[in-house]
C-alpha cells in the first residue's frame, strides 16, 4: 500500500465522515429537543438531494446559490411538519416515534411517485482535481468537507454561544422550567426542526453532485445515521461526530480493501455488539 | 430476635456520604421509625436495603444473610418490601389487579398452565381473587376495588400503596412516608390500619415519616437520622426529651412534640 | 390536565372497556366457521392467495405487537421472521428434514437468537433496543447476501419444496399441490398463534407484562423479575413469527434476503398502530382492512406505502386509539349529542 493510496483513502474517509457527521448533527439536535429520534431525517436528506437536482439541472441555477435556497426551503419543510403534525402530539413519546416513522415512508413513496423510478444524476460542479501531497481529490469531495466543518463548527458557535442556542440547551434539560424563564417551548421546537432538517437539507444539497440520487436514498442514511448515533451516545454531539468519523474511516478502508458489502456487514456487527456491552454509545448519557 | 440488620453501612456519591457508618438493628415484629430532617439520608437507607441502591461499605443482613449483590426482586423475594415516597402504583390498573400484581411471588403459577388454561391455574386464580378482596377489606378499599389506580384522590392511593406492598406477604415492610398528603383524620386512619398490619400478620415494619406526633403514638423504636449520621435511637420517650433531636430540627420547621 | 393527559387517558379509558367487553366466544366460533367455508365459494387462487397472506401477516402483526406492549420498540420482526424462513429452508433442502419437524424447529432458532440479542438488548430502553434490533435485521440480511453457499445470496433460493404430504383421518391425503391445503394450513397456524397469544395476554402473564409497562420499579419491588419476562415474551413471539416465516417460505417456493428488509417491519407497525396497538383485535382488524384496501394498489408498491404512511399519520394525529375505537368515539359523540345537559360525572372526577 503505497503512501499515495492511503492518502486518498483517508481524504475519502473524512468526507464520508463528513456528511455522516452532518447527518447525525442534524439527528442529534432533533433527539435533544424532541427526545425521540426523528425518523423522518432522512426523508429530509433526500428532498435536499432532489432540491439540488431540480435548482441546478433543471432550473440551471448556480449551485453555491441552490445550497443556501435550498436549506431554507427544507427547513421551513421541517418547521412546517413541527407545527402541523408534531406539536399537537409532542408530548406522547410513542406516538411521535410512529409520527416521524409515517412521515419519512411517507415522504420516500411520495419521492417515488414524484421524482419517478430512474435514478437522477445532478452535474459536478466543480470539475477538477486538488493534489495534497502527492494524492489526487476531486473539488467536489474537498468542498463537502469544507462546507460541512464550517457547519460543524458553525454549529457549535451557535448552541454554546448565541442566546438561542442557550435556550434550546436549556429546553433540552428541562422544558417546564425553560417556559418558565421565559424561553418559548414552541419557538425552539420550531427552530430546532429548522436547523436540523436544514442540516439533513445540505448534507444531501453536498452529496447531490456526488452520488446518484433515488428516492430510497433517504432511508439508507437513516439506517446509517442511526448507527452513527448509536455508536456515538444519543445525545452527545462530540460523540456523534467521533463516530461518523470511525465509521466513515472504516467504510472507507474497509471499501478499498475488503469490499463494500462485507464492510457494512462488519460495520453492523460492530455498533451492535458495542452497544450491547456498553449502551450508552462512547460519550452518550444515561437517558430514561 | 434481630431481623434485619445494617452494620457500618455507608454510601458515598462521589465524595458525599448520604449514608454514614450506619448501624441498625431491627427485630421480629417491631414497628420502628426512621427520622429526620430532609435529605439526612433515610430513603437512601431504604434504597440500600432493598438493594437498588449498592452499599459503598458495610454489610446488611437479613435473618443472618447477607444482602450483598442481590437484585432488587430477589431481595422482594427474601421478604423485604417497600413503597415509595412519590405514590407508586400501576396506574391503568384498578385496585384489585394492582393487588393480583402484587401477588407476583406467592401465586405459584407456571407458563404452560396458564397457556392451557387447566383447571389448576383456575382454581389458583380464584384463590388469589379472594385473597386480594380480604385484603382490600383489611385496607379499606373494597368498595372501590375496579376504580382505576389513577382516579383515585392521593390518600387512597397512598392506601393502595401500601395494599400492594402487603400482597407481597412480606416479612418485612418498609413504609416510605405513608402519611404525606393526608389530613388529620385520614391519617389516624392510616396509623390504625398500618398497626393492624403488625398485629394481624406480625409483619415488622420500618416506617419513614415527617409526621412526629404519628410517629410517637405508633412506633416502638425510633432512630434519629441527620446527615447520614444515627444521631439517637430509642423509646418515643427517650427521643422526645433527647437535646440532640432537639437541635438537629431546629430550624426545620417541623413539630417535635 | 393537559391535552396530552385527557387524550391518554380517552385511550386508555376506551381501552378498559373494550378490553373488558366479554366478547363471547361465539364471536369466534362464527368467524371461524367462516373462513372454514369460504373455500367452498371462492375458488379464484389469488383471491384465496390474498387470504393467505392476511393469515400469516396476522402471525407477524400480533407477535410484533405483543413484544410492543412489554414496552420495547421492536424495529426487527423482519429479522427473526427471516430467520424462520431460512432455518426451515436450510433444514429441508439440505438436511432433509420434514417440513413438519422443519417448522417447529425453525422456531426454536429463531427463539434461540430472541434469548440471545434479547438478555443485552432488553436491558436497554426505546431507542436502543430500536437501534440493535434494526442493526440485527440488517446484520442477517447480510449474512444471506454475503454467503451464496448455503444462504443463496443475493438471488435467494429457488424451488423449495411444499410441506411433505400428510394423511388426516377421514379426509385422506394431503399432498399440498392446491392453493386450498395452504389455506387450511395458513388459517390453523393463524389460530394457534392468536390462541397462544390470547392465553398470554389474558393470564396472569398479561398481567404481569402491564405491570412492567405500567411502572418497572415497582414491578421489581414486589419481585417480578422483569428481564425474564421481557425475554420470554420476545422469545415465545420471536419463535412464533418464525414460523410464520417458515410457512412464507414454504409457500412460495423462493425466499431472498429482499423480502426481510426493515420495510416489513415498518409494515407491521403501519398495521399494529392503524388498528389500534391497545387492543387484541386492534391490529388484526388493522392488517385485514390495510392489506385488503391495499390490493387496489397492486403492483404499485409505492402508492400502497403512501397510501398505509398517510394512514397512520392521519390515525396518529386524530385517531390515536385506531380504528378499533371508532365505534367508541362515534357512540360517546352520539351520547353526548342525545343527553345534552346531563352532566357527565366520569368526566367531572377524571378532571381532577
Amino acid at each position: 500500500m503505497d503512501i499515495q493510496s492511503f492518502i486518498q483513502i483517508v481524504i475519502n474517509a473524512i468526507s464520508i465522515g463528513a456528511i455522516y457527521a452532518l447527518l447525525a448533527l442534524g439527528l442529534t439536535l432533533l433527539f435533544g429537543i424532541m427526545d425521540i429520534l426523528f425518523f423522518a431525517h432522512g426523508a429530509m436528506y433526500m428532498l435536499g438531494a432532489y432540491t439540488a437536482y431540480y435548482l441546478c439541472a433543471k432550473l440551471g441555477i448556480n449551485y453555491f446559490l441552490a445550497i443556501p435556497i435550498g436549506i431554507v426551503i427544507n427547513g421551513l419543510l421541517g418547521v412546517v411538519i413541527e407545527k402541523g403534525f408534531f406539536r399537537p402530539i409532542r408530548k406522547d413519546h410513542v406516538a411521535v416515534i410512529f409520527l416521524a416513522i409515517g412521515l419519512n415512508w411517507f415522504l420516500e413513496s411520495a419521492g417515488f411517485i414524484v421524482f419517478g423510478l430512474r435514478p437522477k444524476p445532478v452535474a459536478s460542479v466543480f470539475t477538477g482535481r486538488i493534489s495534497i501531497a502527492g494524492a489526487v481529490i476531486s473539488s467536489e469531495r474537498a468542498v463537502v468537507v469544507l462546507i460541512s466543518m464550517l457547519a460543524v463548527v458553525g454549529l457549535y458557535l451557535f448552541l454554546m454561544k448565541s442566546r438561542w442556542g442557550l435556550g434550546m440547551r436549556a429546553f433540552a434539560e428541562d422544558p417546564e422550567t425553560a417556559e418558565l424563564q421565559g424561553i418559548s417551548n414552541d419557538a425552539v421546537c420550531s427552530m430546532g426542526f429548522f436547523i436540523g432538517c436544514g442540516l439533513a437539507a445540505l448534507a444531501g444539497l453536498l452529496v447531490a453532485p456526488i452520488f446518484i440520487l433515488t428516492p430510497t436514498m433517504g432511508s439508507h442514511a437513516v439506517l446509517i445515521s442511526l448507527l452513527v448515533i448509536g455508536l456515538g451516545g444519543l445525545g452527545s454531539i462530540p460523540g456523534a461526530l467521533i463516530a461518523a468519523f470511525i465509521i466513515g474511516i472504516i467504510e472507507s478502508f474497509g471499501g478499498s480493501y475488503i469490499g463494500a458489502d462485507i464492510t457494512w456487514g462488519l460495520i453492523f456487527i460492530f455498533v451492535v455488539v458495542f452497544l450491547m456491552f456498553r449502551p450508552t454509545g462512547l460519550m452518550g448519557e444515561e437517558r430514561e | 430476635m434481630t431481623q434485619l440488620e445494617l452494620k457500618g453501612v455507608s454510601k458515598f456519591f462521589g465524595g458525599l456520604a448520604a449514608v454514614n457508618k450506619l448501624d441498625l438493628e431491627v427485630d421480629h415484629g417491631e414497628i420502628v421509625a426512621l427520622i429526620g430532617p430532609n435529605g439526612a439520608g433515610k430513603t437512601t437507607a431504604f434504597n440500600l436495603i432493598t438493594g437498588e441502591l449498592g452499599v459503598s461499605d458495610g454489610r446488611i443482613l437479613f435473618e443472618g444473610q447477607d444482602l450483598e449483590g442481590m437484585r432488587p426482586h430477589q431481595i422482594a423475594k427474601l421478604g423485604i418490601v417497600r413503597t415509595y415516597q412519590l405514590v407508586t402504583l400501576f396506574k391503568g390498573y384498578t385496585a384489585l389487579e394492582n393487588i393480583l400484581v402484587g401477588f407476583h411471588l406467592q401465586s405459584r403459577i407456571g407458563f404452560f398452565e396458564s397457556l392451557l388454561n387447566l383447571g389448576s391455574y383456575r382454581r389458583k386464580e380464584m384463590a388469589l381473587y379472594r385473597e386480594a378482596l380480604e385484603i382490600l377489606d383489611i385496607m379499606g378499599l373494597r368498595h372501590i376495588e375496579d376504580e382505576l389506580a389513577e382516579n383515585m384522590p392521593h390518600g387512597i392511593q397512598r392506601r393502595l400503596g401500601v395494599a400492594i406492598g402487603l400482597a407481597a406477604k412480606p416479612k418485612i415492610l418498609l413504609l416510605d412516608e405513608p402519611l404525606t398528603g393526608m389530613n388529620p383524620s385520614e391519617a389516624t386512619e392510616m396509623i390504625k390500619t398500618i398497626r393492624s398490619i403488625r398485629d394481624r400478620f406480625g409483619t415488622t415494619l420500618v416506617v419513614v415519616e415527617h409526621n412526629m406526633r404519628a410517629v410517637m403514638a405508633l412506633c416502638e423504636q425510633i432512630v434519629v437520622i441527620n446527615f447520614g449520621n444515627k444521631i439517637a435511637e430509642g423509646s418515643p420517650k427517650e427521643i422526645q426529651s433527647n437535646p440532640k433531636v432537639i437541635e438537629a430540627y431546629l430550624g426545620s420547621g417541623a413539630n417535635a412534640t | 390536565m393537559t391535552k396530552t393527559q385527557a387524550r391518554k387517558t380517552t385511550v386508555s379509558r376506551f381501552s378498559r372497556e373494550f378490553n373488558a367487553l366479554k366478547w363471547s366466544p361465539l364471536y369466534f366460533v362464527i368467524t371461524l366457521l367462516v373462513l372454514c367455508f369460504i373455500p367452498l365459494f371462492i375458488r379464484n387462487n389469488y383471491s384465496l392467495h390474498v387470504l393467505i397472506a392476511v393469515f400469516y401477516h396476522i402471525i407477524y402483526v400480533t407477535t410484533y405487537r405483543f413484544v410492543l406492549r412489554t414496552g420495547q420498540f421492536h424495529f426487527g420482526a423482519h429479522a427473526f421472521i427471516g430467520i424462520g424462513a431460512y432455518a426451515s429452508v436450510l433444514l429441508v433442502m439440505r438436511a432433509g428434514v420434514s417440513f413438519w419437524l422443519a417448522m417447529p424447529a425453525a422456531g426454536i432458532v429463531a427463539a434461540f437468537f430472541a434469548v440471545l440479542i434479547g438478555y443485552p438488548a432488553l436491558r436497554l430502553k426505546g431507542v436502543y433496543f430500536a437501534i440493535i434490533t434494526w442493526g440485527a435485521g440488517a446484520t442477517f440480511r447480510f449474512i444471506y447476501i454475503r454467503f451464496k453457499e448455503p444462504f443463496g445470496g443475493p438471488l435467494g433460493i429457488f424451488s423449495i419444496p411444499g410441506p411433505d404430504p400428510i394423511t388426516l383421518p377421514g379426509i385422506g391425503v394431503i399432498d399440498f399441490d392446491e392453493k386450498v391445503h395452504y389455506y387450511f394450513l395458513a388459517l390453523f397456524l393463524m389460530v394457534l398463534t392468536l390462541y397462544i397469544l390470547h392465553r398470554m395476554e389474558r393470564s396472569r402473564f398479561g398481567l404481569v407484562f402491564g405491570a412492567i409497562r405500567e411502572g418497572d420499579q415497582l414491578a421489581r419491588a414486589v419481585g417480578i423479575n422483569i428481564m425474564n419476562y421481557k425475554v420470554l415474551a420476545f422469545a415465545v413471539c420471536s419463535g412464533l413469527a418464525a414460523m410464520g416465516g417458515s410457512f412464507y417460505a414454504h409457500y412460495t417456493y423462493y425466499i431472498s434476503p429482499l423480502d426481510f428488509s426493515v420495510l416489513l417491519t415498518i409494515y407491521l407497525a403501519i398495521y399494529t398502530v392503524v388498528g389500534g396497538q391497545e387492543s387484541f383485535i386492534g391490529p388484526i382488524i388493522g392488517t385485514v382492512v390495510l392489506m385488503l384496501a391495499g390490493e387496489v394498489f397492486a403492483g404499485y408498491a409505492h402508492l400502497q406505502l403512501l397510501l398505509y404512511s398517510g394512514f397512520l399519520i392521519f390515525i396518529l394525529l386524530f385517531l390515536p386509539g385506531g380504528m378499533v375505537s371508532l365505534p367508541f368515539l362515534i357512540n360517546k359523540s352520539l351520547r353526548r349529542l342525545t343527553s345534552r345537559g346531563k352532566k357527565d360525572l366520569r368526566h367531572d372526577s377524571a378532571g381532577a
